[in-house]
């Protein structure tokens, strides 16, 4: 549990909320609905951070487990995200808010409401980039329409390339050839475009070598190194026996 | 993984049967692992890093990521863990053991 809890964290990558703009609030109580969505956003990055220090100050198994347990969950967060858009729809505050729910909750009703309200009213949005890199890693029905949605309305490139790099993801062992085709779109329409996770034309070619190398049923590509106390070994060495290729990290 | 892993290697001690681990971690901490968890098994030291070579060209996303192969070096399944990586291991050394001796009935 704890192993799946670290490698979600990782996947989200920084804990970065969507910022919006705004001026500096200098009072306690926040005015607008930006500074409003900003507090809640530090709130949970106040406790995401002290959570993460006291895991990793924790020096026991037994000692990981209960600081586990007071894991900021997002979905104890993300009713008032969703209040706040609710009640201010029109404010771009609101994207932000929902924004923040689809990343960070990822199920559960007020994600499912937030997806809804997404794709109802924001699907143009530039600010959508985070969403659909999100949603490379949940394939669901749901998502499938979502990142169909985001690549036939929205006009910008670095969502739409996203949205077709993850839907290509997420279709990589079920339909492996619309995959491949979504693959080679991100290499020769969005080649050049990057996010924060890198640039997609290069993570598309990557993608294209999965799909193509590491499927069930090809041979194995070659694997050369050293292990820790820097011996040379390959993987045909094994050739004749069953191997199990464990790729792991002590997180 | 660790306890799991160490059983599925002990029991199979002397098979055809090799389990290979690729590791995203520091030198010095992977050492530490491998003497702390009794690791009997290998693994390919990746730079110290989730994005090195190995991992990257298998486009590895979320750790642990499991293949198992057969005997010829074929890829036969994906990401099972625990119980369901101990019937694919199962099925694959039977798979190896009918073949080994269909081509011993054949050659006498």
């Amino acid at each position: 549990m704890i192993e799946l809890l670290i490698s979600a964290l990782l996947l989200l990558g920084p804990v970065t909320a969507p910022t919006a703009q705004a001026p500096a609030n200098t009072g306690n109580q926040p005015s607008t609905p930006t500074e409003e969505y900003q507090a809640l956003a530090k709130e949970h990055q106040a406790a995401s951070e002290e959570f993460s220090n006291a895991y990793q100050r924790a020096k026991t198994d037994e000692e990981r487990e209960k600081v586990s347990a007071k894991y900021p969950q997002p979905d104890k967060y993300a009713p008032r995200f969703l209040a706040l858009a609710r009640k201010n729809p029109k404010d771009p505050a609101a994207i932000d808010a929902l924004v923040w729910v689809a990343v960070y909750s990822r199920s559960g009703a007020e994600y499912d409401e937030a997806m809804k309200l997404l794709a109802a009213d924001y699907i143009g949005s530039d600010k959508l980039g985070q969403v659909c890199q999100s949603l490379a890693f949940s394939s669901t029905p749901q998502s499938e329409k979502f990142l169909r949605l985001v690549l036939e309305k929205n006009p910008n490139k670095e969502v739409q390339g996203t949205a077709c790099l993850s839907l290509g993801q997420i279709l990589k062992w079920q339909s492996g050839d619309e995959a491949e085709k979504l693959f080679e779109q991100v290499v020769a329409k969005y080649g050049g475009v990057s996010n924060d996770r890198g640039n997609l034309g290069e993570r598309a070619k990557a993608d294209l070598f999965e799909l193509r190398n590491l499927g069930i049923g090809k041979t194995a590509p070659e694997i050369e190194g050293e292990d820790v106390d820097g011996k040379k070994f390959k993987l045909s060495d094994y050739r004749g026996k069953v191997v199990v290729l464990d790729f792991w990290g002590d997180w | 993984m660790y306890p799991h892993e160490r059983s599925l290697v002990k029991r199979l001690e002397g098979g055809a049967f090799a389990l290979l681990g690729i590791n995203t971690d520091p030198k010095d901490h992977l050492k530490q692992v491998i003497k702390k968890e009794k690791m009997t098994w290998r693994s390919w030291w990746d730079g110290g890093d989730p994005s090195g070579p190995i991992a990257s060209r298998w486009n590895v996303r979320s750790w642990p990521t499991t293949y198992v192969l057969d005997h010829k070096g074929v890829i036969r399944y994906r990401d099972v863990r625990e119980e369901a990586m101990d019937q694919a291991v199962d099925k694959l050394l039977e798979e190896l053991g009918s073949e080994q001796a269909s081509k011993k009935q054949a050659a006498n």
